[in-house]
């Protein structure tokens, strides 16, 4: 188990290399010069020269590798253009809005996502089945976007109940943080509570044909228990697994959400980052989501490794 | 037998819905299962042993549709509620099915799986469901049983779990015990093992024992009465001499015909 960890962790290693090496190559991916991007067509020599120094862009590319990676290993990941702070700085202050929202969207996926699969699994070819299906389907149906503007539409301009966006820090304010919170964590639940159900759904099915569902049955234990027990140990391992690929959807749409709903977090950050050719801060970000999404995945991992006895005792004949 | 029966089946018949149709998996079937006997069920695949095994326990998918009677001490467990039946498989009914790799939940050990059992209906100390299930892996001569309670499925061999499912099975001291082809999966000495487990068991605790086999072989060892399945029927119930000697139905003497008597191998092999 803990070799396991390890050796995940390991490997983890090579990839943040190559994204590394991605997020350092992404200034030479600009067509022409990234000083002249940057400057804007009104910059002179001199503030082109200034740019190129500022960036190191003036130094020999072994030169520039060698920089970037021994500030990359101090946490040095630059300075923002756009915003004049350092990456890592503004990085670190905004990450605690995207990981709130992300965990109250997680969560909402899934309570959503589990029981609605279960529901219709237990209900299997009746209407609740079918009512849980067709909700799956407009789940994954529904970009994320869209439904966050008729969202705001209906809940904020219509009814009034929740604000259009903004942002109200949890520590300041619990439920002014609920307010602004709801319809971003929302938005981005849905598609991943379709996407749970319809696991949830199939794989509770499969489980529930199983032998060993047989024999809780003639235990005589009580319904509640087979399912909630025996059958839902069984059905946690697919949906842990699917965990990792939701966490990473839910990390790439925060991009657009933060943004219509003007949330500041890491989404909020990137996005307006990319739109103003703030490269430091393109770099920083990039490394920043895949650092966190190749954590959160191996973690996923590991927790799977540890539901599952057959691979934590071993021993198997 | 002039006793009453523990069990009754009475004209039942089991059909599953197929395409626009439906099948009939068990025709009019009728037998009776005395306190304390062993009743071999005997068939070829698809008769509709297992269909009715399971027909008695009340496990048959909700797609199946019954029809006739299954008197338990002279109650129809068909109009019983889930409740009922519930209280009736955790006291007095126990089934050993055919399959021990699948069988045992691959995530629990076993030791849970033996004390689930046990508590299902009565309220009991941890340390009284775990003696009580330690007993119970000793009674199926599972060796050192206090350590073997916390393995997984997966870390025993086929005949270790097919002995748990027998403990799983007697956990509530059941008047009638199903075993479904319980060796069917197993190799020869551990069937032979098994079985004088299961008659064991039947001399000790009374259990009356309704066992399902292809194999006559086995039933002429330990079987009282059999029943002889054939197309979803059943078509003779006779004592096992009977059976043997003038078998009523063309099926039975085909059936005894297809058995090989290793008496008559040339002596030297």
């Amino acid at each position: 188990m803990l070799g396991y960890t390890v050796s995940r962790l390991l490997q983890a290693i090579p990839i943040l290399f190559l994204v590394s090496l991605m997020a350092f190559g992404i200034i030479y991916l600009i067509p022409g010069d990234a000083a002249t991007v940057i400057g804007g067509p009104s910059a002179s020599a001199q503030d082109l020269a200034q740019i190129r120094a500022n960036l190191g862009l003036d130094q020999p590319l072994h030169v520039q590798i060698l920089t970037f990676y021994t500030n990359l290993l101090q946490g040095d990941l630059g300075r923002s253009l756009l915003l004049g702070v350092p990456v890592t700085e503004a990085i670190i202050q905004r990450s605690p809005v995207t990981i709130g929202i992300a965990i109250y969207s997680l969560v909402l996926t899934i309570v959503l996502g589990l029981s609605t699969g279960i529901i219709a699994a237990l209900n299997h070819n009746r209407w609740l089945d079918q009512a849980a299906t067709i909700f799956a389907l407009i789940g994954v149906s529904l970009p994320n976007f869209w439904l966050a503007l008729v969202m705001i539409v209906l809940f904020s301009v219509n009814l009034g109940w929740l604000p259009t966006g903004g942002y109200v820090p949890f520590s300041q304010d619990p439920i002014g943080w609920l307010r602004t919170a709801t319809m971003p964590a929302v938005s981005l639940a849905l598609l991943q509570a379709g996407l749970l159900t319809r696991i949830t759904r199939s794989t509770m099915l499969e489980v529930l044909s199983q032998d060993y569902i047989r024999t809780a049955r003639s235990k005589g234990i009580s319904e509640w228990k087979v399912v909630g027990k025996h059958a839902l140990a069984n059905v946690m391992m697919p949906v842990v697994t699917v965990l990792g690929l939701i966490l990473s959807v839910l990390l790439s749409g925060s991009i657009v959400i933060e943004t219509i709903f003007g949330v500041p977090g890491i989404g909020a950050l990137l996005g307006n980052a990319i739109s103003s050719r703030d490269y430091p801060m393109i770099q920083g970000g990039l490394l920043f989501v895949t650092a966190a999404l190749l954590l959160l995945n191996i973690l996923v991992d590991v927790l799977y490794t540890w539901l599952d006895p057959r691979i934590r005792v071993g021993g198997g004949k | 037998m002039t006793q009453t029966p523990l069990l009754s089946v009475r004209d039942l018949s089991v059909g599953f819905p197929a395409g626009k149709g439906h099948v009939l998996a068990v025709d009019s079937a009728s037998f009776d299962v005395h306190p304390g006997e062993l009743l071999g069920v005997v068939g070829e695949s698809g008769s509709g042993k297992s269909v009715t095994a399971l027909a008695i326990m009340g496990l048959l998918p909700p797609t199946a549709q019954l029809r006739g009677r299954i008197l338990y001490e002279g109650d129809d467990m068909l109009g019983m509620s889930h409740r009922q039946l519930r209280t009736l498989r955790g006291r007095q009914l126990g089934m050993i099915f055919q399959e021990p790799m699948t069988s045992l939940n691959p995530v629990f050990t076993v030791g849970d799986q033996i004390m689930e059992a046990v508590t299902a209906l009565d309220h009991m100390s941890k340390k009284a469901a775990t003696d009580r299930a330690v007993d119970l892996l000793d009674k199926v001569g599972i060796p050192s049983p206090r350590r073997r309670l916390e393995d997984y499925p997966h870390q025993m061999s086929g005949g270790m779990r097919q002995r748990v499912m027998i403990a799983i099975a007697l956990a509530c001291s059941p008047r009638l015990l199903i075993a479904d082809e319980p060796t069917t999966a197993l190799d020869v000495t551990i069937q032979a093992q098994l079985l004088d487990l299961l008659n064991g068991l039947r001399e000790e605790l009374g259990t009356a024992i309704v066992l399902i086999s292809h194999n006559m072989g086995v039933m002429a060892e330990v079987a009282d009465r059999v029943v002889v399945m054939y197309a979803s029927r059943v078509v003779e119930e006779a004592g096992i001499f009977q059976l043997f000697d003038e078998p009523q139905h063309p099926y039975t003497e085909g059936l005894l015909g297809s058995t090989p008597d290793m008496g008559e191998q040339p002596a030297g092999l």
